[in-house]
């Protein structure tokens, strides 16, 4: 009997699997033992012979489906997985050394939450703009949320490197079948959220993602149809997060544009579907040509049409999105918080009573409000600081500055206005103007300043 | 006009911050308990020292000392940690006739409490002087190169490191201590191909020297950047840093190749090599990351024909690199960046800005322009050369 089960659902990738699980084989000396389950879903390559030619260490087992998708075949998984951990991989990661190991601390260190182990690309030459804003997308994601005190949103859970207690998913009635090939992390990560369970990040339990060999621009054409279906479907079953869904700017009846598309979407589909389909070669064209601007909105036009086409299955003629009555943000506690008691207080009072919203000030001078985020966790104790550097600088530094210089609170020390204006932008040019001002401020006696000779 | 340059910890404000005779003011580099965090220009003297020093220099600081000293207090953690094995790396310096500032520059890196490889590239030289000062200095390796360039020097140091990241510095630059460590901790994140640091002035004794730092010089902020494709357009790829302070991971040339060594210095492109290979990594979707933390200091060129000259190169390099990536790479976008290139700068001939309140004893303008008239031509022929010699192109 095994505690650990690390489920991969795969479909038609024997080579990658095969690679994965050798890796998987040779976790570092250490790891705590574990069982590998594959679920083969719809697989029509030579996967099941190459899994049963396979001999590893590691406990494999194999689950065969007629093609589900990823979230009901996880499901299945996890319905005939021994272990009380459960480990969700994707087909296209190749784990590191630490993979399991990682999981399984961050589980002992603080039970009963979800782990998500970051997969950023793996690294290799990639020149075209797909491959490039594919990578950056991960890159970002996972920098995101490995960020100290990151709120983390529903957004954030992804199931390709996640794991959690057997009993917690079962609990939670495993993933929503109805969004079988899209956005079923999400949906998850929300129902999450709401039951108030503790989301981690793990950058131990790496895994390199393999997207340049999985991921193509008509692969991502028709993720977005998939995606705009489970958003119409999501918006039906959510009626609270609606307005965070891409899908919200099209619903409703005003707008003549937003009809147009709309129409297009449902009904013309027979004339445009075909012209459509010539839309990633069009695109390389564009790319071959250096025509950047015009690629960018090419391409966001496909990607619309297909996201609409999408809902459009689910919703047919009616647009109209149900609106969750009790979605008013009037009714949610707001925390006051002081912070002349210190920050450690504020802190002990935000991990006790974990509001959705908050408003700090200091003494009477107001800091800035933590605002309530639909979809997000409730604010804790580790997010003060980061937030007070960053979203409430403006309000926070000079508070900070007057205490440090031995100034009576609220007075305002003086911080010119363009410092005010810069802090936390990092471009290059707004770098180059601060520069210059600084030297122009400085009014420095000298015929290289002398401005009078030369207009 | 003189400037000091101070170095200072705005947690630990030295007592004797006030002038000497022939400064008229300073430029002030702020630390943040020991960590570079921004800037400060001060002009002495001008309200007879009412003002304590303290204020002035915070009312003059840049926004991101502020930033810096507020995650300093709030004890947050530092945004880039080192990680617990930095690689291994080798330290090169290209160097030509110019032992007085090498000496200086050796000095510096003997002073860092890492004990690395050190290679000196002596390229082209016209004497045995260099030789004879890298022999003082029994840990450094001597290599002759008796092709001009600084490119080519680097290929040749790049063919001659074992280490996994190759570290440049100039030969007119001096390291602040913790400057390679710095560097070398960001290289975890395998995407990250070059690292940048941040060159600040080690003398601001002329107007010409002055003129250059408010250019710009080699300062790129002091905020830790990454760079790839997706922020930064390759071909601004000077905006992530200067061949004067970088680190290579020794693998770049696998991914992206060799130096164009029909570029910089010593070729009739004059300048732009690293560039050029800041303009390649992007490209190849890799990333740079700037960390103003890794700090050396640069002694500018003092006379204002030599910056003349300098303004003249750059221009010059620009327009190679766009020649190179219309002709020989067929990229089709360094066309119309190369007509808006000379449509920016005919303007600014014919219509000085208001806001450039400086007088140079030459019209910059016209000496850019000049630069860039002549740049495809020079870089066409420099590449010629190349060609017939038989050299490695990048």
């Amino acid at each position: 009997m095994v505690d650990i089960s690390v489920i991969i659902p795969t479909h038609n990738r024997a080579a990658m699997l095969r690679s994965l699980l050798g890796k998987l084989d040779a976790q570092r000396d250490g790891t705590p033992a574990f069982e590998v389950l594959v679920v083969a879903d719809g697989c029509e390559d030579d996967t099941s012979t190459m899994l049963s030619s396979l001999r590893t260490r590691v406990p494999l087992r194999t689950l065969s489906l007629p093609g589900v998708g990823p979230a009901l075949a996880r499901n299945a998984g996890s319905q005939v997985a021994s272990g009380r951990l459960l480990i969700f991989l994707d087909d296209d990661i190749e784990p590191g050394e630490n993979f399991v190991r990682a999981h399984v601390v961050e589980h002992q260190r603080h039970p009963g939450g979800v782990v998500m182990g970051p997969y950023p690309p793996l690294p290799h030459i990639a020149k075209d703009r797909f491959r490039l804003s594919a990578r950056a997308w991960w890159t970002r994601h996972f920098e995101r949320v490995s960020r100290p005190g990151h709120q983390f949103a529903f957004t954030d859970v992804l199931t390709g490197n996640l794991s959690l207690e057997a009993e917690l998913f079962h609990a939670m009635g495993g993933l929503d079948p109805q969004f079988a090939r899209a956005r079923e992390d999400f949906e998850f990560g929300l129902r999450l959220i709401k039951k108030g369970v503790p989301i981690r990040f793990a950058p131990d339990a790496l895994g390199y993602h393999l997207e340049h060999q999985t991921a193509t621009l008509t692969g991502k054409m028709v993720r977005r149809h998939q995606e705009g279906r489970s958003d119409a479907l999501m918006a039906r079953k959510h009626p609270d997060i609606q307005r965070l869904l891409e899908i919200h700017r099209f619903a409703g009846k005003k707008g003549r544009k937003k009809r147009l598309q709309r129409a297009m979407a449902t009904r013309a589909g027979s004339v445009l579907d075909p012209l459509v389909k010539a839309g990633p070669r069009l695109l390389q064209m564009l790319e071959k040509a250096g025509l950047r601007r015009l690629y960018e909105k090419v391409e966001r036009q496909l990607n619309g049409y297909h996201y609409l086409r999408g809902a459009a299955e689910v919703l047919g003629e009616d647009w109209r999105l149900p609106t969750d009555p009790t979605a008013s943000t009037d009714e949610i506690d707001v925390l006051e918080i002081n912070l002349d008691q210190g920050l450690e207080a504020a802190e002990a009072m935000l991990a006790e009573r974990r509001p959705l919203a908050a408003r700090i000030a200091n003494g009477t001078v107001p800091v800035g409000d933590m605002c309530h985020q639909i979809g997000a966790e409730p604010w804790d104790a580790r997010h003060l600081r980061p937030w007070l550097n960053r979203q409430a600088i403006h309000g926070y530094l000079p508070v900070a500055l007057a205490e440090w210089q031995g100034q009576p609170i609220n007075v305002p020390p003086q911080l010119s206005d363009f410092t005010l204006n810069t802090l936390n932008n990092p471009s290059f040019h707004a770098h180059m103007i601060e520069q210059h001002v600084q030297w122009m401020q400085a009014k420095l006696r000298s015929a290289l300043y002398d401005n009078t000779s030369r207009s | 006009m003189r400037l000091a340059v101070r170095d200072i910890d705005i947690l630990d404000l030295p007592p004797d911050f006030e002038p000497t005779a022939d400064y008229q003011g300073a430029l002030v580099l702020i630390r943040v308990a020991g960590r570079p965090c921004g800037q400060a220009v001060i002009a002495f003297d001008t309200d007879g020292g009412k003002t304590p020093i303290k204020d002035r220099i915070l009312s003059a600081a840049s926004s991101s000392v502020f930033e810096a000293w507020l995650r300093h207090r709030l004890a947050l953690p530092d945004p880039s940690p080192a990680p617990s094995q930095l690689p291994k790396a080798s330290v090169v310096i290209c160097t030509r006739d110019r032992t007085e500032d090498l000496e200086r520059c050796l000095t510096g890196l003997m002073a860092m409490p890492d004990k690395v490889d050190i290679l000196v590239v002596d390229n082209a030289p016209s004497n045995e002087a260099t030789r004879d000062l890298v022999g003082r200095f029994d840990t450094v390796r001597y290599l002759r190169e008796p092709r001009p360039g600084l490119d080519v020097a680097r290929n040749t140091a790049l063919r001659n490191a074992d280490a996994d990241v190759v570290a440049f510095i100039d030969d007119d630059a001096v390291p602040d201590p913790l400057w390679l460590r710095t560097l070398l901790r960001n290289f975890e994140d395998p995407l990250v191909l070059a690292v940048t640091g941040l060159t600040m002035a080690a003398e601001l004794e002329t107007d010409a020297q002055i003129a250059f730092q408010h250019f710009g010089g080699f300062c790129r902020g002091f905020r830790r950047q990454v760079y790839d494709a997706h922020n930064l357009d390759p071909f601004t790829g000077w905006h992530a840093g200067a061949g004067v302070n970088m680190a290579l991971r020794r693998t770049i040339v696998d991914a992206v190749g060799w130096f164009d060594e029909a570029l910089d210095a010593g070729t009739l492109s004059l300048a732009g090599g690293d560039t050029d290979m800041f303009r390649r990594v992007l490209e190849a979707g890799y990333r740079i990351v700037y960390d103003p933390e890794a700090l050396n200091w640069h002694r500018h060129r003092r006379s204002s024909k030599e910056l003349q000259q300098q303004m003249y190169g750059y221009e010059v390099a620009s327009l190679a690199i766009l020649t190179k990536a219309l002709l020989f790479e067929r990229n089709p976008r360094a066309l119309p960046r190369m007509v808006r290139s000379y449509i920016r700068l005919l303007r600014r001939l014919f219509q000085p800005r208001r806001t450039h309140q400086f007088s140079l004893p030459y019209n910059d303008a016209l000496t850019q322009v000049r630069g860039a008239a002549s740049g495809p031509v020079r870089y066409l022929r420099a590449r010629a050369r190349v060609v017939g010699a038989g050299h490695k192109r990048g």
